[in-house]
């Protein structure tokens, strides 16, 4: 008898382990995101931005329910202004809108622009949001987001190490950060 | 000399069965341009692959025509609210991209597809590159993944360097892109 409840507990101890993986699991969406417009070189991308920065990113925010017809995601990133390049900042931080974001539910995020990381340092290039005050948008996604590692910039392509890359003509593999800047200034 | 000569007859026999099997397995590998994205439509949502279109554009028939009569392995089609593969309208300017693929899979076969047309973009674009927006996104839809620099439809951006519409005036699925989605089905 006592066997038998041992046996029972057991399996709803399983099942319900079981049941747990699908209720904890975030299921993973990935979004293939076609560009309105391809950069030809990063001289291209500083004539046309609004505000060029490097910046750390602080905190981010998944924004749900923006759009009452679909179920798109996206995320507010509190960007911390280091330097700006171009342009000119009323505030130290600034917010950057990024398609993508994670709910309870749901990872979603950008196959070639992955979301921004907290602490991740960039340099960016931006153009002024239409509607939201302080809100700016990366020109053309992944084109105008460098990775700054050490001191070292990166492209998006060389970042992911994506070879057929709408960020492959930005060819930019760890040049130092003061020679990136220099060749857009 | 007989030995050698029968020899010599084995020898090739093997060399001319090996050269068949690389060329029948891995031919296809240096002839196809076309990329995958690695989830496919299972069998029992492929005869025929329908989507349910929210999106109102008109488009979405003249690039649902163009793909069937360039793919012979597999028909899209239109189909009920309850399709789990849909077409919907977005607006939002605070994005560069003017169309998008979310998708989910699991084992390797899509279990959600939702294609995002952007309407702040293709208002402002003619009836063909509308269509070619539409056209790339049900690309992704069947499994494509983005191609960069190439004249076909799954040129992953469609306005500036290299672009699908820019500069290689792609407005319906290319030889390319009609090998890809038959060699997924």
């Amino acid at each position: 008898m006592r066997e038998k409840h041992v046996y029972t507990i057991s399996a709803i101890l399983i099942l319900c382990s079981i049941g747990s993986l699908f209720v904890n699991t975030q299921i993973q969406h990935n979004i293939q995101a076609s560009w309105s417009y391809a950069y030809s070189d990063v001289q291209e991308l500083a004539d046309k931005s609004d505000l060029i920065i490097k910046g750390k990113v602080i905190s981010s925010v998944t924004l749900e329910n923006e759009f009452s017809n679909n179920d798109l995601i996206f995320t507010s990133h509190t960007v911390e202004v280091i330097e700006v390049v171009k342009g000119y900042v009323e505030t130290k931080n600034i917010e950057i809108y990024q398609t993508g974001g994670e709910t309870k539910n749901v990872f979603s995020s950008v196959v070639d622009d992955p979301l921004f990381k907290e602490g991740d340092i960039m340099v960016l290039f931006l153009r002024k949001s239409d509607t939201v005050v302080n809100r700016y948008i990366v020109l053309g996604g992944p084109q105008g987001r460098f990775m700054v590692n050490d001191d070292a910039v990166y492209s998006m392509s060389e970042y992911l190490d994506q070879s057929d890359s709408i960020t492959s003509r930005m060819k930019t593999n760890g040049i130092s950060y003061a020679d990136f800047i220099n060749q857009i200034k | 000399m007989v030995d050698s000569m029968k020899k010599l007859k084995k020898t090739s026999l093997i060399l001319l069965f090996s050269m068949s099997v690389f060329i029948m397995t891995c031919g296809p590998l240096f002839v196809q341009a076309y990329e995958l994205m690695g989830p496919i439509w299972a069998s029992i949502y492929t005869d025929p692959l329908r989507y349910y279109d929210t999106s109102g554009y008109g488009e979405v028939s003249t690039a649902t025509s163009d793909w069937n009569n360039a793919v012979s392995d597999i028909t899209l089609s239109t189909g009920p609210s309850s399709c789990i593969y849909k077409i919907i309208k977005a607006d939002d300017s605070d994005v560069d991209w003017d169309g998008e693929t979310d998708w989910a899979a699991a084992f390797g076969f899509f279990y959600k597809c939702d294609v995002y047309i952007n309407h702040f973009y293709v208002k402002t674009y003619n009836s063909d590159v509308r269509k070619s927006v539409i056209g790339h996104e049900m690309g992704h839809a069947f499994g494509l993944d983005d191609r960069t620099n190439v004249g076909v439809i799954m040129n992953g951006a469609t306005y500036g360097a290299g672009s699908r519409c820019g500069t290689y005036s792609i407005y319906t699925p290319q030889a390319d892109d009609a090998n890809g989605v038959d060699y997924l089905y």
